[in-house]
């Protein structure tokens, strides 16, 4: 895949499953390469997501070493219970032994996954979870309401009645909570599940939610350029066949017309607390939402589900948590 | 051809019992028609919903020419409908015979419709000649079978002749006995005309085809005759017998079963059982035994677009063309718009109907339950037929209810005598009768009211016997039953759709399983839905759907975008099929959920 000469890079990303369990002599040629065919600017957000057990303190000092500047660590819940419910490898401490150590590295940029509405947690240990993390100088955090995927053990287990899904007034609860400690702490919303420090949001998740162009690479990856978005095969051996002989490993492609192209900047930005600028999305593609949409517009408002604000809409709070009605009047 | 020479016959069975291989194999014996449309298996059945279902729903007759001897016989096998929903039509197809086969399964023995259509047949006057059908299979069991026709249904043991159709045993015997057994026609061609309708369909381009008996007399071109139900008179056109189509002949006989084509343009002017008699020289009263046909279950069918009322009209006309047994007026409904109430001659008439609608019009249907036809008695002296829920007069003018009651033949092994017995209770029924076939197998005769049949019954009873019992029965008129109109409110508000009467004992269990069952039906809304079912004002169950707090995908990342879209395509597709009544969006289930109870 090639750059458009003159396309300036605002943020690298290396993630989606763990990063961090690559050797370091291996990371630095993606690094290189990355840093020889592209043009970086100043204030380059360049983030590795890592998972707990996984790494070391001498691995982060590598990744500072290499220009890596924000660190995205999947701590999920610190209590140990929770994380096998979720399946995951590690435990509470290793989770907050990778954070420890990333300050102590000298990471200022920080950013931490949580999940709630794991089966048997509670008020207590999900607050103990989440002052534990917020204590230690966080600047981003995601947090997610656990959701059963059709396919993944949980939703299993859920089927045959083998777990105990929290009820949904505890799980609002829950979230209501979280509004109220993540303020105290100096963390505000600004996308339906993250949170950041000022100044500190994701640039990079910016990107997919504000439609603009991002480039992904190895297997599975997707991109988006302009209205055309692709994606890799997710064939490991293919992947690194197609590309050693100089192929490309693209297997699927899609063309959004304006029309969707500008329904999907609509969904897309909802997420965000801004919202969509009607205007906006008009210049991008040449479609006034607006009028196309009134009708739904006005019965979302009714609904109190959006609200208008000069030429935007965006989610109220009870829309946030029930976005899925919102997106659905724009399909 | 002489009229010793004439054999007209019908063959009847339980269903599965092998009638339709039967059929297949005279029709091979008897060279009429080509081997490779055997091949292709019961040629008779040409519905593809016949076919599917196993079942036959029109008659089918056909002409067949046997040689025994030094003789030629004509014979006419009048294939005839296989369900309980069709048997005036059955018993109208018989009156057109002077013999019947009667099948019953090496495997199975008698069941219910081996009864119902021996006894329509001995009605009939019919000569029944007794068959014991797959005597191939491992499982026949033809000595114990053979002792049920003796002991039951009083046949005497040389009568009986064993068969396998699908092997093709034993047929030229049994052709042989339909010859000797069932006596030749008599009729007087010197006499007037006198034919019965026993079906009918219409073509496109000739108008009603009439299948025919003539009793006496005789029909040809150019003749004028008189339906004898309505006095409308027509010229005839055309007449011939069947034989894979039709075959012109220069007339009918006494004795001969055929078609007549006289230009008669609505199905509703040839009704199954009138008599077709010489318009010039009439005779004086009919055959015996007419009815009109009379729908004994209702429901409303309301398209599930709105834009498709005018398709769903035209497509019920062009039904009814051919199914004069179809009845439809149209109705608007509160909750579901503009559609019609429509009139069946039972369930699976129904069922037939709603699918063909479906598969072969493309309508797309909500169908709302099942109800039967109350006889209302008011204060003020006046009897009104309600056929739909919706319209119960209210209580204070109700000087009593009736309600049809069939009379209903049930035959089981004897292990399931308890369950069935419960069953029939819990249903309102009235044993009037229980006698065994054979030491293992009992047959139940019960009074029982309509609606309960229709309404799950036949499940029920296949479940409680594991599917070991068979089922039968017949109207026997209306009878005074305790009936309330249960309402259900969804927010506060009636759907008229969702109303069902059912007994005052009734009322209150049925009317909490059902707001149960709606309220996992129902997705939640933005708001409270509360579910009420309510008799005569009074509110006697409540369940409540809490409002819809939470619905958002909760990651949406470059890669997802494509994937998550889908989902939410797929949220709203769901949302599709919802009907709006008030505020509340209502899945097309719910309409059938009050059919079934738990």
């Amino acid at each position: 895949m090639r750059l458009n000469k003159g396309s300036m890079i605002k943020s690298i990303y290396l993630g989606g499953g763990t990063p961090s369990i690559l050797p370091v002599e291996d990371l630095e040629k993606i690094v290189d390469t990355i840093y020889k065919s592209a043009n970086l600017e100043e204030s380059l957000e360049f983030t590795i997501e890592v998972n707990p057990g996984t790494i070391n303190m001498d691995k982060l000092r590598f990744y500072r070493n290499l220009g890596i500047n924000r660190i995205s660590i999947g701590v999920q819940s610190l209590v140990d219970e929770e994380l096998r419910t979720l399946g995951r490898i590690h435990s509470s401490k290793e989770a907050l032994d990778a954070l420890d150590i990333s300050v102590k590295v000298g990471f200022e940029n920080i950013s931490v996954d949580l999940i709630y509405g794991i089966p048997n947690q509670t008020i207590e240990s999900w607050g103990k979870t989440l002052e534990s993390v917020l204590k230690r100088g966080l600047t981003h955090i995601s947090i997610y309401g656990l959701i059963y995927e059709p396919g993944t053990p949980l939703y299993k287990f859920l089927n045959r009645g083998m777990v105990n899904p929290m009820p949904e007034s505890l799980e609002l609860e829950i979230f209501n909570i979280t509004q109220e400690v993540l303020d105290r702490y100096g963390f505000f919303w600004y996308e339906i599940s993250n949170y950041a420090k000022d100044g500190y949001e994701c640039r990079h998740n910016l990107t997919y939610w504000k439609g603009e162009d991002y480039l992904g690479f190895g297997p599975s990856a997707h991109s988006l350029i302009g209205n055309v978005r692709n994606s890799n095969t997710p064939n490991i051996k293919a992947y690194v066949e197609l590309v050693n002989r100089g192929k490309s490993p693209k297997i699927w492609e899609d063309r959004l017309s304006p029309f969707e192209k500008a329904k999907e900047l609509v969904i897309l930005g909802l997420r965000l607390r801004e919202g969509v600028s009607i205007s906006e999305v008009y210049m991008k593609t040449g479609i006034d939402i607006g009028k196309i949409f009134s009708q739904n517009i006005e019965k979302l408002v009714f609904q109190q589900l959006i609200y208008r604000q000069d030429d935007r809409i965006a989610l109220t709070d009870k829309g946030r948590l029930l976005g899925n009605l919102v997106f659905g009047e724009f399909l | 051809m002489k009229l010793s020479n004439i054999r007209n016959f019908s063959i009847i069975a339980h269903i599965d019992h092998g009638k339709s291989t039967l059929a297949d194999r005279f029709l091979e014996k008897t060279n009429s028609m080509p081997k490779k449309k055997i091949a292709e298996e019961q040629v008779l059945d040409q519905m593809d919903l016949e076919r599917e279902r196993g079942i036959t729903i029109k008659s089918h007759p056909v002409r067949m020419y046997y040689v025994l001897g030094d003789e030629e016989y004509e014979l006419h096998l009048i294939d005839t409908p296989g369900h309980v929903d069709f048997s005036y039509e059955v018993s109208r197809s018989l009156a057109a015979c002077e013999g019947a086969i009667l099948v019953v399964d090496a495997t199975q023995g008698i069941e219910a419709q081996t009864l119902a259509n021996y006894n329509l047949a001995l009605e009939n006057g019919l000569t029944l000649i007794p068959v014991i059908n797959k005597i191939d299979l491992p499982g026949a069991e033809v000595e114990r079978v053979k002792r049920q026709l003796i002991d039951s249904l009083g046949f005497l043991e040389e009568e009986i002749l064993l068969v396998s159709a699908k092997e093709g045993i034993g047929i030229d015997h049994l052709l042989r006995a339909i010859i000797d057994r069932i006596p030749s026609p008599k009729g007087d061609l010197n006499k007037s005309l006198e034919a019965l309708i026993f079906d009918a369909y219409f073509d496109l381009y000739r108008g009603v085809v009439v299948y025919t008996r003539i009793f006496n007399g005789i029909v040809r071109k150019g003749m004028n005759i008189k339906m004898m139900s309505t006095g409308a008179v027509y010229e005839v056109d055309e007449v011939g017998y069947f034989s894979f189509g039709l075959h012109p002949t220069e007339s009918l006989m006494a004795g001969e079963v055929g078609y007549i084509i006289a230009n008669i343009k609505n199905i509703k002017d040839a009704q199954v059982g009138d008599t077709i008699t010489d318009a010039n020289s009439p005779v004086e009263k009919p055959l015996p035994g007419f009815k009109r046909i009379k729908p004994m279950v209702y429901c409303g069918l309301f398209p599930q677009e709105p834009n498709q009322y005018e398709d769903l009209r035209e497509s019920l006309e062009k039904l009814q063309l051919n199914d004069p047994a179809l009845v439809f007026e149209p109705e608007n409904s509160e909750a579901l718009g503009p559609g019609f109430r429509c009139g069946f001659l039972g369930t699976l008439h129904m069922e037939i109907v709603e699918e063909r609608l479906e598969r072969e019009y493309g309508v797309k249907l909500v169908a709302t339950a099942p109800n039967v036809v109350y006889r209302v008695h008011t204060k003020d002296g006046n009897i009104l037929e309600i056929n739909n829920p919706s319209q119960f007069p209210n209580y204070g003018l109700i000087e009593k209810v009736e309600e049809p009651y069939v009379k209903v033949s049930i035959i089981s092994p004897s292990d399931f005598i308890g369950p069935i017995m419960e069953l029939c209770l819990g249903k309102r029924g009235t044993l009037i009768e229980m006698n065994y076939i054979d030491p293992m197998k009992v047959v139940f005769i019960y009074e029982l009211p309509l609606s309960e049949v229709i309404f799950d019954f036949f499940d029920k009873l296949k479940s409680v016997t594991r599917g070991y019992a068979s089922l039968d029965y017949e109207p026997i008129g209306f009878k005074e039953s305790d009936l309330v109109r249960l309402e259900i409110l969804v927010k506060g508000e009636t759907v008229d759709a969702l109303s069902i009467i059912v007994h005052r004992d009734e009322a209150e269990r049925r009317g909490r399983e059902i707001v149960k069952k709606l309220r996992t039906l129902i997705p939640r809304q933005l708001f409270e839905i509360p579910l009420q079912a309510a008799v005569n004002g009074k509110i006697i169950a409540r369940e409540n759907i809490p409002p819809l707090k939470k619905n958002v995908l909760q990651k949406c990342y470059g890669g997802d975008v494509t994937r998550k879209k889908k989902l939410l395509e797929k949220q709203k597709e769901g949302k599709k099929r919802l009907k709006q009544i008030g505020q509340v969006e209502v899945p097309q289930e719910a309409f059938l959920a009050i059919l079934k109870s738990e």
